[in-house]
């Protein structure tokens, strides 16, 4: 286990490093400079040249690489272009928003598509149509129009929730949960959705499996076969689900901050990208793929202790 | 078979639970509003302070927002009149061209100075930055140009113009006389991210997430804090334009502005709005010598750029309720004409004439830079002026920085903008000395005009303002398109109807007051 545990880990660093790399490649092949950022339109070509060169803009590519990530090991982002504020305080103050959203919506579609996935398949009939029927539809949904519609109903209509806006779990824990609900809502539609029908797909197949029969043959109780033995085996395939949703979820923000107003990383993509705030890009790009990665790696982690043949591979 | 149906209903219950727990949180859910204990909540649909808290690098529009950090040495009512604030009168020379400004001697900065006439002098003497935008007008060269800037005792300032300034306190006003505190002078930089301002509030930084939320809480020892009713006020930026509407009509905003024209219905069913005019939508001509593009040399050319656009149908078709027109100075204010409308009416004809005239018999072609996609207005009048042979171009930019950068590749620009109460004065400040003139053109007719609308009073300035209009239009300054209206969105719950700052597009923040 260990053997296998160092080897994500040392997996997990490369791809952030690629990913750093990539992106530090990408702001380097667009065609302006941070000196053009930095000092506006009005800039003479001279000014600009000067803001490049100490900036470092200039420094031979390998050089500026080296110093962004001995300036990542010491957990400094460096400050934006466009307004000088600390990249590393505002995305810690962002993440949170993100986070937290992006893990509720991955909690809750784990739960509600387990639940109805293992429902579908252990009672079939008309129940198991019902809900792979249901969620064959909402699975069609957009996740947009989910949020708008669920605006509308719950929020403009029925006066319930707070249409936009986002409060800190250390404000108020409540008013909290009740500025994420319309968000997460939205999400967990679709994600239950897909879940469900892995779930259910995973369930049916396990419980046709000869080592079901042969607990069956020795008597072992029904509730024990599926909700422990079959389940068990049925959650392989769902927590990988779970964990490329998680990364959906979480990389796919920008609409849904942009719909229910929230603070949070995907909005900072937005105004950085738009802005040729390349520092803050970066920013948002190492923070989202170390939040990834880590994600990625304690699926990694649950898989192999659900499956031993993961951990042998 | 019981544990199964145990199963769907701990999902049903799972997902009941979660909303009944959401619900259950706080003070009601999304109904109620967020202004129950002093705190005033207003939703812009864009970043007020995108590049920091340098007052004096936005327009005026922004002032909404910097009002509350900064005071002016005059500050627009409600009724669009300049009231002093920072300044508590002048006395103009028997020319024009000398104002004397005393000063308050109670008023008190964030870094801790006191206002005198020395930090007023070094404010103005920042109008050789180019980058401030609010100081365009009093730059070399501008409309209402400050030549030098004496200061004759602690509270007295007194200032110099290139040419005669009748009403200077309709030039000093909001944004353009804001006043920043002395270290903010000394080191622009800091103000990227620590204002410094006299005003009723102070920014909470720890409570403020840029380009989504800011807060600001009230200074109770500040000179005007009892002119103020909140004791915070939380600006929100939801630039989405159906949930800058959501917040308002749900409760999560006091005021939401601009709303999206779109969302109007839907605020007024179960909230209120205020509106108001002054908004003109067209293209400011940038290439005015042909810099760029050289059939932008020629007036016949920008002329026929005004014939060419079908006014009426775009509005019809479009925007109801706004209001074609072909001059740049909105309805009721001083100098707008009814007659520049007749004039400069649709006459695809004479457009056509005017391109031959000019030498362009098979027309020309135009690049108009845009972020993303065209908006419905551009569309439209692309097809409209293809009709006469001219050809627009849609350049789409990648950047904000790039679209920042068409004011000096392309030959026009498109948009609405606020002309306010004081036409003369964004003509001075933004059409003569500004970002639609970098190319710094010169036409003596419209020079001479905006001088006598700047320098005189009573009817000669009335005289003044309309031919300045006119000329505008007859140049091909300016192609406008309609004027279009502001619209806020208020809780009438949690507060009173706000007012503009008279015809300005912008709410004057001090005059929101609670239910």
């Amino acid at each position: 286990m260990l053997a296998f545990v160092a080897r994500r880990l040392a997996f997990a660093v490369v791809t952030v490093l690629v990913a750093v790399l990539i992106s530090f490649l990408l702001v380097h092949a667009s065609d302006t400079t941070p000196g053009a950022v930095r000092l506006g339109a009005g800039a003479t070509a001279a000014d600009i040249a000067a803001e490049n060169a100490r900036l470092g803009w200039d420094d031979p590519l390998w050089q500026q690489f080296g110093d962004y990530l001995a300036q990542l090991v010491r957990l400094d982002l460096g400050t934006s272009l466009i307004d000088g504020r600390d990249i590393e305080a505002d995305l810690a103050s962002r993440l949170p928003v993100t986070a937290s959203i992006a893990v509720l919506a991955t909690l809750l579609s784990g739960v509600v598509g387990v639940l109805l996935g293992v429902t579908a398949a252990v009672r079939g009939g008309r129940l198991g149509k019902a809900i792979s029927t249901g969620s064959g539809i909402a699975l069609s949904l957009p996740q947009f129009w989910v949020g708008v519609l669920l605006v509308y109903v719950l929020s403009l209509q029925a006066g319930l929730l707070p249409a936009t806006g986002y409060v800190p779990f250390s404000t108020d824990p409540g008013r909290w949960l009740q500025s994420v609900a319309l968000p997460v809502l939205a999400l967990t539609i679709g994600g239950a959705a897909i879940v469900a029908r892995t779930s259910a797909a995973s369930m049916r197949e396990v419980l046709g499996a000869e080592h079901i029969r042969t607990l069956r043959a020795t008597g072992t109780p029904e509730w024990r076969i599926r909700y422990v033995h079959a389940l068990r085996s049925a959650a392989v395939p769902v927590v990988a689900v779970l964990g490329i949703q998680f990364i959906a979820l979480f990389g796919g923000s920008v609409i849904i901050e942009n719909l229910f107003a929230l603070p949070g990383l995907g909005q900072a993509s937005q105004a950085a990208a738009s802005s040729g705030d390349f520092p803050a890009l970066v920013g948002v790009v190492v923070v989202a793929t170390v939040v990834v990665v880590l994600v990625n790696l304690l699926l990694d982690l649950v898989t192999a202790a659900l499956d031993p043949k993961v951990r042998a591979a | 078979m019981n544990r199964s149906r145990t199963t769907t209903g701990v999902a049903f219950a799972a997902v009941a639970a979660f909303g009944l727990t959401a619900c259950g949180g706080g003070s009601g859910g999304g109904s109620s509003s967020q202004s129950a204990e002093g705190t005033l909540t207003v939703a812009f649909d864009a970043d007020a302070a995108p590049t920091g808290y340098d007052p004096l690098l936005y327009s005026q529009g922004q002032f909404t927002f910097f009002s509350s950090m900064y005071d002016a040495l005059w500050e627009t009512d409600t009724d669009g009149v300049s009231q002093p604030s920072l300044a508590t009168g002048y006395t103009n020379s028997a020319d024009n061209l000398q104002t004397t400004i005393t000063l308050r001697d109670d008023v008190t900065f964030t870094d801790g100075s006191s206002l005198d006439a020395d930090l007023v002098k070094a404010n103005l003497e920042r109008r050789t930055d180019a980058d401030l935008t609010a100081y365009g007008a009093f730059a070399a060269g501008g409309a209402s140009e400050i030549t030098d800037v004496a200061v004759t005792d602690p509270q007295t300032v007194v200032i110099t113009w290139a040419a005669p300034q009748a009403t200077p306190e309709n030039t000093l006003v909001d944004t353009q006389g804001t006043i920043v505190g002395p270290d903010g002078v000394a080191d622009p930089d800091t103000l990227e991210t620590t204002p410094d301002g006299s005003g009723a509030y102070t920014l909470d930084a720890d409570a403020s997430t840029r380009a989504s939320s800011y807060t600001v809480t009230k200074n109770a020892d500040n000179w005007d804090a009892d002119s103020w009713s909140y004791d915070t006020i939380v600006f929100t930026v939801i630039t989405d334009a159906q949930a800058l509407a959501n917040a308002v009509v749900s409760g999560q905003a006091d005021v939401a502005t601009i709303l999206d024209p779109s969302t109007i219905d839907l605020v007024e069913s179960r909230q209120k709005t205020v509106s108001v005019g002054g908004t003109i939508v067209g293209f400011p001509v940038t290439d005015k010598t042909g810099a760029i593009n050289p059939a932008f040399g020629n007036v016949e050319v920008r002329q026929a750029l005004i014939y060419a656009t079908d006014r009426q149908a775009l509005v019809d078709d479009l925007h109801p309720g706004a209001r074609a027109t072909s001059q740049l100075f909105p309805e009721g204010t001083a100098g707008f004409d009814a007659a520049v409308d007749t004039e400069y009416a649709y006459d695809p004809d004479k457009a056509r004439q005017l391109l031959a005239d000019a030498g362009y018999p098979d027309g020309i072609e135009v690049n108009l830079t845009v972020l993303g996609q065209p908006d419905e207005d551009a569309v439209a009048i692309q097809a409209q002026w293809a009709e006469v042979g001219i050809t627009l171009t849609f350049v789409t930019a990648t950047s904000t920085d790039q679209a920042f950068a068409a004011v000096s590749t392309d030959p026009i620009l498109f948009g609405p903008f606020g002309i306010g109460a004081n036409p003369a004065g964004f003509v001075a400040g933004v059409v003569v000395g500004g970002f639609m003139n970098l190319q710094q053109a010169q036409d003596p007719d419209i020079s001479a005009a905006l001088g006598a609308s700047l320098g005189t009073t009573g009817d000669t300035q009335a005289q003044a303002l309309t031919q300045l209009n006119t000329l505008l239009t007859e140049r091909g300054w300016y192609v406008p398109v309609y004027e279009d209206f502001t619209y806020a969105g208020y809780n009438a719950d949690s507060v009173g109807e706000p007012s503009f700052a008279g015809t300005n597009n912008y709410l004057v923040l001090s005059a929101i007051q609670p239910a």
